[in-house]
C-alpha cells in the first residue's frame, strides 16, 4: 500500500470537488471513460474525489455530461513539487551539489578498523596499510586489495595472514597473527658448565661431561666445574654436551643507597594545541608554538562517533606539560621507605632459588643519604652452560 | 406393508433458480466463482468490497445504491465514502447500517 502511495506522489494527483448536477452519472462516466478516480466522498452535496494528473485532464467532457462543476481542491506530488520551485536555481544547483558531493565522498574510505589482533597495536597495522595505500581518503576504485595485501603483509612480520574488506566506506582489516615455535634447545654442540659465582661447592652431580672439581672445592667465577670432553678407554675423545647439578655456598652482599635530596619536576603549566583531521585533511588551529621552558608532550585523539562507527572528523589535542626541575628534599622515612624498596628488589632478583644460610642487614643513615647492606651466604646453583669454541686450523 | 417412499430430490426454494446456481450446486462449487456472479465481502460494518458492479445509481454521504446487473444493493449508513471503484470493484467505506438489495 506504501508503494502505490508512493508512486502515486512520484506522479502526481489532485483532489477536486465537484457539485451540482448528477454525482452517480458522473462517477459512472468517469469509470466508462477510463478515468481512474478514488476516496470518493460526498459532503453536504459536493463531491470530493482523486484522480491523476492525466485523468485531470480529461475530467472536462465527463463533468459537462453530468452536469457538474469541477474544481481543483488541492495538488499533491513530486511535479507540483518541482514546477512550484523551477524558478529557484539555487535550490537545484543544491540538490545538484548535494548529490555530487554525496556520490564522490561515498567512493572513499572513511574508516579504517582492525580486527583480529591481540599482540600487535592497531596504529602499526593502519601504518603498513597507509604505506601500501590504504588510508583515510583514499579513492575505493583505486584499491587492488590483493596487491595491498601482499604489500602490507611484508611489511608485517608479526602478522600471518590479512584481509582487506571494504565495506562501505570503512576498510576493515582483518588479521591473524602468527604464533611463536617454542625454542628448541640445543644439546647436542658440545659445551662446558662453568661457575656463575665464586662459591664451595656443596653439591655436584654430573649427568654427562667429565665433573673436574670435587665436593668441597672453592671456585671462581668462570672456573670450569664439568667439562666436555670425556675420555676413551682407547685413549680417544669425545666432545659431549656438560650436563649436571652445581650447588655451592656463596656469599653475596647487596646494597641500596638513597640521597635524601633528588630532583623532581615541578609541573607549572599545560599548554594545548588543536588539530581538526577533517575528511583526510588536517587542520590545524591556531599557530603551534614549542614552549621555551622544559616540556614533556603528549598527543590524544578523539573520532566523532556515531553508534560506535568512527566519523572523518577527528580532534589532536597536543598538550605540553610545562615543568621544571627542583631539588626536594626528602623526610628520613621516606627516604627509608625508597632505599628499602630498592633494596628489597635487588635481593630478590640475586637470591632467586637460593637457600639461606646466614644473613645480616644493617641500615645506615647519614645527613645527606639512608644505605641498608645486606650480608647474605646461601646456597645457590651457579652451574652455567658455555658453549664450547672451537677453532678451525689450517 | 408398504414403505413410504422417499423423495430422492432435494427440497425446492419457494424462489426461482437460476442456471448459475443449479450448476454451482451439481458441481459443488462455491457459487461466489461463477462467472458474472455479484460478490460482496463485508468487514465488520466498516467496510464493504462490491464485486461485479456495473454502476452508481445513488451515490450521497448517507446512501450508496449500486447497480449489480440483475440485481441493485443499496448501503445506508454515516458518512460513507467510495475509496475505490475500478474494474467493476467498488469499496465502500464508513459506518454501514444496512445493506438492502432491490
Amino acid at each position: 500500500m506504501f508503494l502505490f502511495r508512493f508512486f502515486r506522489w512520484l506522479l502526481g494527483y489532485v483532489r477536486f470537488t465537484a457539485e451540482g448536477g448528477f454525482p452517480e452519472r458522473f462517477i459512472n462516466l468517469c469509470t466508462n471513460n477510463g478515468i481512474v478516480i478514488w476516496n470518493i466522498k460526498s459532503c453536504s452535496g459536493v463531491l470530493y474525489a482523486n484522480t491523476s494528473i492525466n485523468g485531470y485532464r480529461n475530467i472536462r467532457p465527463v463533468a459537462k455530461k453530468s452536469g457538474m462543476r469541477v474544481r481543483i481542491f488541492r495538488r499533491y506530488g513530486l511535479p507540483f513539487f518541482l514546477h512550484k520551485y523551477r524558478k529557484r536555481v539555487g535550490l537545484l544547483l543544491g540538490l545538484a551539489a548535494f548529490l555530487a558531493i554525496i556520490t564522490l565522498l561515498s567512493g572513499m574510505i572513511w574508516n579504517i578498523r582492525v580486527i583480529g589482533n591481540e599482540k600487535v597495536r592497531d596504529d602499526i597495522i593502519i601504518n603498513a596499510f597507509a604505506q601500501s595505500g590504504v588510508y583515510v581518503g583514499v579513492s575505493k576504485k583505486s584499491l587492488d586489495s590483493q596487491q595491498v595485501e601482499k604489500a602490507a603483509l611484508n611489511k608485517l612480520d608479526s602478522l600471518l595472514w590479512v584481509s582487506l574488506n571494504i565495506d562501505g566506506c570503512t576498510a576493515v582489516i582483518e588479521v591473524r597473527e602468527k604464533i611463536d615455535a617454542p625454542p628448541v634447545e640445543d644439546d647436542t654442540s658440545p659445551s662446558n658448565i662453568i661457575a656463575a659465582q665464586a662459591g664451595q661447592i656443596v653439591v655436584l652431580e654430573p649427568y654427562e661431561g667429565t665433573a673436574v672439581v670435587n665436593v668441597g672445592t672453592a671456585v671462581n667465577k668462570g672456573d670450569l666445574i664439568i667439562g666436555s670432553v670425556t675420555e676413551n678407554k682407547d685413549g680417544t675423545v669425545d666432545f659431549q654436551h656438560a650436563r649436571g647439578y652445581v650447588v655451592a655456598r656463596i656469599e653475596q652482599k647487596i646494597e641500596a643507597k638513597q640521597s635524601s635530596a633528588e630532583k623532581s619536576a615541578v609541573y607549572s603549566g599545560v599548554r594545548k594545541h588543536f588539530t581538526l583531521h577533517f575528511f583526510g585533511v588536517n587542520i590545524p588551529i591556531g599557530p603551534c608554538i614549542e614552549p621555551k621552558e622544559k616540556y614533556e608532550v603528549y598527543d590524544s585523539k578523539t573520532w566523532l562517533e556515531i553508534q560506535g562507527i568512527k566519523l572523518p572528523l577527528s580532534v589532536t589535542r597536543r598538550h605540553f606539560l610545562i615543568y621544571d626541575e627542583k631539588d626536594r628534599q626528602m623526610s628520613a622515612e621516606q627516604a627509608q621507605l625508597r632505599v628499602t624498596e630498592s633494596f628489597i628488589n635487588e635481593a630478590s632478583a640475586k637470591l632467586k632459588a637460593a637457600k639461606l644460610l646466614n644473613e645480616s642487614i644493617e641500615l645506615l643513615k647519614t645527613d645527606k643519604s639512608v644505605a641498608v647492606a645486606g650480608h647474605f651466604v646461601c646456597n645457590k646453583n651457579i652451574g652455567l652452560e658455555k658453549p664450547l669454541q672451537v677453532e678451525k686450523g689450517g | 406393508m408398504a414403505q413410504k417412499k422417499r423423495s430422492r430430490s432435494r427440497p425446492q426454494p419457494s424462489y426461482k433458480r437460476t442456471a448459475k446456481e443449479k450448476l454451482s450446486e451439481e458441481l459443488d462449487l462455491p457459487l461466489a466463482s461463477m462467472p458474472g456472479m455479484p460478490n460482496i465481502e463485508l468487514a465488520g460494518n466498516r467496510q464493504a468490497v462490491v464485486e461485479g458492479c456495473k454502476g452508481v445509481l445513488e451515490y450521497n454521504e448517507n446512501a450508496i445504491k449500486l447497480n449489480l446487473g440483475k440485481s441493485i444493493v443499496k448501503f445506508v449508513g454515516i458518512g460513507l465514502s467510495m475509496t475505490s471503484f475500478r474494474f467493476e470493484q467498488a469499496v465502500i467505506s464508513g459506518n454501514i447500517l444496512s445493506v438492502e438489495f432491490l
